[in-house]
């Protein structure tokens, strides 16, 4: 786990903010034949669609979500894969959203991205050395012996033998290629790594070990980590704090703790609900969210989650998206739902409307 | 590159195991043996030529003019002119590589340019490029061929021009293709993320990928293009008449097919078997280079 | 008598100018009538190998067994046209990647209605004309029996407006819809067993409790069994009522889910529950199993795990034992039988818990055996 440097210092600062996203916004045009753009309406995927994040030095943020929640687009906007939408993405101070590819050089030594499959990130008619040593002569950091020594001193690091510089992608297994994977993120040594589902492709025995090593990496390389994951579990294991994606909008955000023993909006109680346990005897409790996944061109007006919340409340989720308010007071605790205006007492007892008088309202408010 | 780790070695930059591949598909097929003999005979063949060929192929003997073959000195016969034609061919097989090798050379730079940078960057470069491929494509290659001949004359380079015209769109598209798939991968993402500019993930990471069936393609056109330019020679709009092209010699010996059939034949013989055996040595390389092996060898 | 009974399945593809690989290496697998039974294991285990096995799915490989009867008749001694009839009518498949597994062409009732025609009890005609009719010209009549039974079947598994989405394509549903569907066309046939391979793998967490819970509902009220072949053991524990563990092509461990997990007895399952990050884990290392699964035909003599296993010793290079532990929980593991303390097995947390060790090489003869037993 990392450390923050709070505890460090004797003047009280809080540890730099490394990566600070203002309403990121990422939208895709769905691409139409010549027709629709003239006369049809011109639909757009808003796979991201105002998000505020932060991540300091040292720490791990994770963002949990599920498909089309947008986290993988969130990762990949915010790291200037992508170019975003609108909003703000301030790295180290400095405002990346608008940079140039040229621009971004410098950028790309200091944030690096970990892809989910190890095999397609990687280039197969290369040998697995040459992908990791490549960013070290793109950038200028080292050249000819230096380099590769760097490359295979990196390589025993997380456990890859220096005899595997040689082999191609296929020719290694999926544990080691996400090791390898790792190796090319961090080979310029950077201060931000973000991972895209680091270890969902593999068995659980591998995750153990992959877990273990991308926190002992984070102490010795100081790094600072986005960890995207659609794992509760993993996210717990690896992450300081942790934002709940939905539809494209954080919907909840707080420390591990705050997340895993005070859970606030409906979404992420249904999320903790849904992972399987596995100590006996906790069998068929879960219960299951109804209803279909968002749409990603046309969501869900109000908020968003209110189609599928158990929490249903009236009008005001239909028509009202809530912002994220803190939770209690507590300033890092943050959940966007209506029912934090309203008295817990209340939440306890609340049933909510069945399906056809949820149309009703949704009708009456002229959804 | 440093050959310090691991057990890499290298050879002009091209790893030893790959070498050994190619010999591995070759010696386990007959097919591959069969192409690669072919392919290597041929060279030799047209390399070695004024040190291997009998005679000197424009001698003319008129004393022993169209003298079957294996008649006398001459193992395959002369034609009208009393010309050694195994020395012709040899010969000949130089102009035939050199057109051809050259042709295709051109026809593949050129189209897989196009095709690639089409591909990579879609959009409206993609549209522009596509419709200058879709005008070439739309040119009859023997049109090109006939003008060209007009403004400058029967020669070599005319030959090699028109059928390099006619292959760019082959390229270009093939290219073209490939590229808009592996684009859309992940670790071409992934180098945009080490830091790549877009000229070298088009190099490095797009076009290693896309090679396979531009490979199999290049020595289809290649055996294409001798067919091609033995057209253009047997027309008469080819190369200078006494060129000993194996084109040429087939149609130097159109009329006599009758009274000295080796003339054509023979050349045209040579003409299939070098076709048959440049097609599967491509085959064969493009297995080789295969790196998954998916091609079939475990 | 169970309905399903294997034993010492033993599957062997040839490779072409190689060795042969042994998928499954002496498997014994029992399904009773009316239970969800869990069959566990990592990617090469030989899982789903066993599984094609049971429906006949495996055209290239050499299947072998002592025994493999369905409903106490040998499955492999029937002939193309029995075994036909079986798939379908007796047991049914659910595969793992919906999308590739239904017809894209097709709508989805569409492609219930024909199972429920050819394997279930409706009584129309499946000749090849009507096929042919059916398929290009007027697709299977709304008042037409099958067609009935197929929107019958999308509302048993649990789908909203099934007289809609029964005409409605593949890709136009969600992935969980999709698998409902799947679902729906294996119950066309009123099998007695469903085989579902990874059902839920490639659908988010909240879609995957629907399935489970949908597939748990089929098993308690309508008696069909299930063999649910999965890596997730939080699955196996929400849903099964017995599992089988295997690994690396052999049976490890079985038994009921209750005391499997309450009492796993041997070291990979303990290893594999411990390797879960749930719950204290949070405070720092996973306990890992270190190093990877052997390929096939580097498996070591004896016990296929003895080469991670902190516990191996002498014995283990002989063939697997049947210890039974207690009552339908059998381990297979030679702690039990050639002594050494079982129960002195432990897995240190830190036992190379960042995974280092041995993962470099998959070359089983240089990688060193762990040999912690006890913990620090």
């Amino acid at each position: 786990m990392s450390t923050t440097d709070t505890t460090d210092d004797t003047t009280d600062e809080r540890p730099r903010e490394l990566l600070q996203a203002a309403n990121v916004k990422k939208h895709f045009p769905l691409d139409e034949g010549l027709f629709d753009r003239l006369f049809g309406e011109s639909q757009t995927v808003r796979a991201v669609d105002g998000v505020d994040l932060t991540v300091h030095a040292g720490e791990t943020v994770g963002i949990v979500g599920e498909s089309g929640s947008g986290k993988s687009t969130l990762g990949r906007t915010v790291s200037r894969l992508y170019e975003p939408t609108d909003g703000s993405i301030t790295f180290d101070g400095e405002h990346i959203e608008t940079h140039s590819g040229r621009e971004l050089r410098p950028i790309r030594r200091r944030v690096q991205y970990v892809f989910q499959d190890p095999m397609s990130a990687l280039n197969p008619r290369k040998t697995v050395g040459e992908s990791v040593a490549r960013p070290l002569s793109v950038h200028d950091i080292a050249d000819g012996e230096a380099k590769w020594e760097r490359v295979a001193d990196l390589f025993e690091e997380v456990g890859l033998a220096r005899s595997q510089l040689d082999a191609y992608p296929h020719e290694l297994s999926g544990g080691q290629r996400q090791r390898v994977g790792l190796c090319r993120a961090l080979v310029t040594e950077p201060d931000l790594v973000v991972f895209d589902e680091p270890v969902s492709a593999l068995d659980v025995t591998l995750q153990a070990q992959i877990l273990n090593l991308i926190n002992r990496l984070q102490r010795e390389f100081e790094l600072s980590y986005l960890l995207i994951s659609h794992d509760l579990n993993v996210v717990r294991q690896v992450c300081d704090r942790i934002a709940v994606m939905y539809a494209g909008e954080i919907v909840e955000r707080g420390t591990v703790t705050d997340i895993f023993e005070n859970p606030q909006h409906p979404y992420t109680l249904a999320l903790l609900d849904a992972i399987p346990k596995v100590e006996a005897g906790k069998r068929g409790g879960r219960k299951s969210l109804g209803g279909e996944p968002p749409s990603a061109t046309n969501p869900p007006t109000g908020c968003r989650f209110h189609p599928r919340c158990p929490e249903f409340i009236d009008g005001s989720c239909s028509e009202q998206n809530p912002g994220l308010q803190s939770v209690d007071g507590e300033a890092g605790h943050e959940a966007a739902c209506h029912w934090l205006d309203r008295s817990e007492a209340e939440r306890a007892t609340h049933t909510p409307p069945s399906p056809s008088e949820r149309d009703a309202i949704r009708e009456s408010s002229g959804d | 590159m440093s050959t310090d780790y691991g057990d890499a070695n290298t050879f002009l930059g091209v790893r030893l195991d790959r070498f050994e591949r190619l010999y591995e598909t070759v010696a386990g097929d007959y097919k591959a043996t069969f192409g690669l003999t072919t392919v290597v005979l041929f060279v030799l063949a047209a390399a070695f030529a004024p040190e291997l060929a009998p005679y000197d192929p424009m001698a003319q003997e008129y004393a022993i003019m169209q003298a079957p073959s294996l008649s006398n000195a001459h193992p395959l016969g002369t034609d009208s002119f009393g010309r050694d034609l195994l020395s012709r061919m040899m010969y000949g097989a130089r102009i035939s590589l050199g057109v051809s090798l050259g042709a295709v050379t051109i026809g593949a730079v050129v189209g897989i340019s196009l095709g690639v940078f089409a591909g990579y960057f879609g959009g409206w470069v993609d549209d522009a490029l596509m419709r200058f491929v879709d005008v070439l494509w739309a040119f009859p290659w023997l049109l090109v061929a006939i003008m060209l001949v007009a403004v400058f004359g029967q020669g070599v380079w005319n030959v090699v021009a028109a059928i390099a015209f006619a292959y760019i769109d082959d390229f270009a598209r093939l290219a073209r293709g490939e590229v808009l798939s592996i684009r859309e991968e992940e670790f071409v993402l992934a180098a945009k993320n080490v830091g790549l500019g877009d000229l070298q993930i088009m190099v490095e990471e797009v076009l290693p990928n896309a090679v396979a069936p531009l490979i199999v393609q290049f020595t289809v056109l290649v055996a294409r293009a001798m067919l091609a330019e033995s057209t253009l020679s047997f027309l008469g709009i080819g190369v200078k008449p006494t060129t000993p092209t194996w084109g040429a010699l087939l149609g130097q010996g159109r009329s006599l097919i009758g009274q000295a059939w080796w003339i054509s034949i023979i050349p045209g013989i040579a003409i299939v078997i070098t076709v048959l055996g440049i097609n599967l040595f491509g085959d064969a390389l493009r297995d080789a280079f295969d790196v998954r092996g998916e091609g079939g060898s475990p | 008598m169970s309905l399903l009974a294997i034993e010492e399945l033993e599957v062997t593809f040839p490779v072409d100018g190689g060795p042969d690989v042994p998928a499954v290496d002496g498997v014994d697998l029992s399904v009773e009538a009316g239970e969800i039974h869990g069959l566990v294991g990592e990617s090469g285990s030989g899982k789903s190998v066993t599984a094609r096995s049971i429906m006949r799915l495996l055209d290239d490989a050499e299947v072998a067994a002592d025994r493999f009867d369905y409903r106490g008749e040998d499955l492999y001694a029937k002939s193309d046209a029995e075994m036909r009839r079986v798939r379908g009518d007796e047991i049914g498949m659910v595969f793992q990647d919906s999308l590739s597994a239904l017809n894209p062409v097709m709508t989805v009732g569409e492609q219930i209605a024909e199972v429920v025609r050819h394997h279930g009890d409706v009584d129309e005609s499946t000749g090849l004309l009507s096929e042919l009719r059916r398929k290009y010209v007027t697709g299977t009549s709304k008042s037409a029996p099958s067609w009935r039974r197929a929107v019958e079947l999308l509302e048993t598994v649990g789908i909203p407006d099934p007289e809609e989405i029964a005409t409605s394509y593949p890709h136009q549903l969600s992935g969980g819809q999709r698998q409902r569907v799947m679902i729906a066309s294996a119950l066309g046939g009123d099998p007695s067993l469903i085989i579902a391979d990874e059902p839920t793998t490639a659908l988010d967490v909240t879609v995957e409790a629907g399935i489970l819970d949908e597939l748990r509902r089929l098993c308690d009220e309508f008696g069909v069994a299930i063999l649910l072949i999965t890596h997730d053991l939080g699955v196996v524990a929400e849903t099964c009522d017995s599992v089988t563990v295997m690994y690396s092509g052999s049976v490890m461990e079985h038994g009921t889910t209750d005391e499997l997990f309450e009492n796993p007895a041997h070291p990979y399952t303990e290893g594999l529950l411990r390797s879960i990050p749930e719950g204290a884990a949070t405070d720092g290392e996973l306990t890992t199993i270190p190093g990877s699964a052997p390929e096939p035909a580097e498996r070591p003599a004896g016990c296929p795990f003895r080469d991670r296993c902190p516990a191996a010793f002498d014995a283990c290079s002989e063939p697997l034992p049947e210890h039974v532990v207690d009552e339908g929980h059998v381990a297979r593991c030679h702690l039990y039988t050639e002594g050494d303390d079982p129960d002195g097995v432990t897995w240190g947390a830190g036992a190379a818990a960042n995974g280092s060790v041995g993962d470099g090489t998959t070359d089983a003869a240089e990688r060193t055996p762990a040999t912690e037993v006890t913990d620090g």
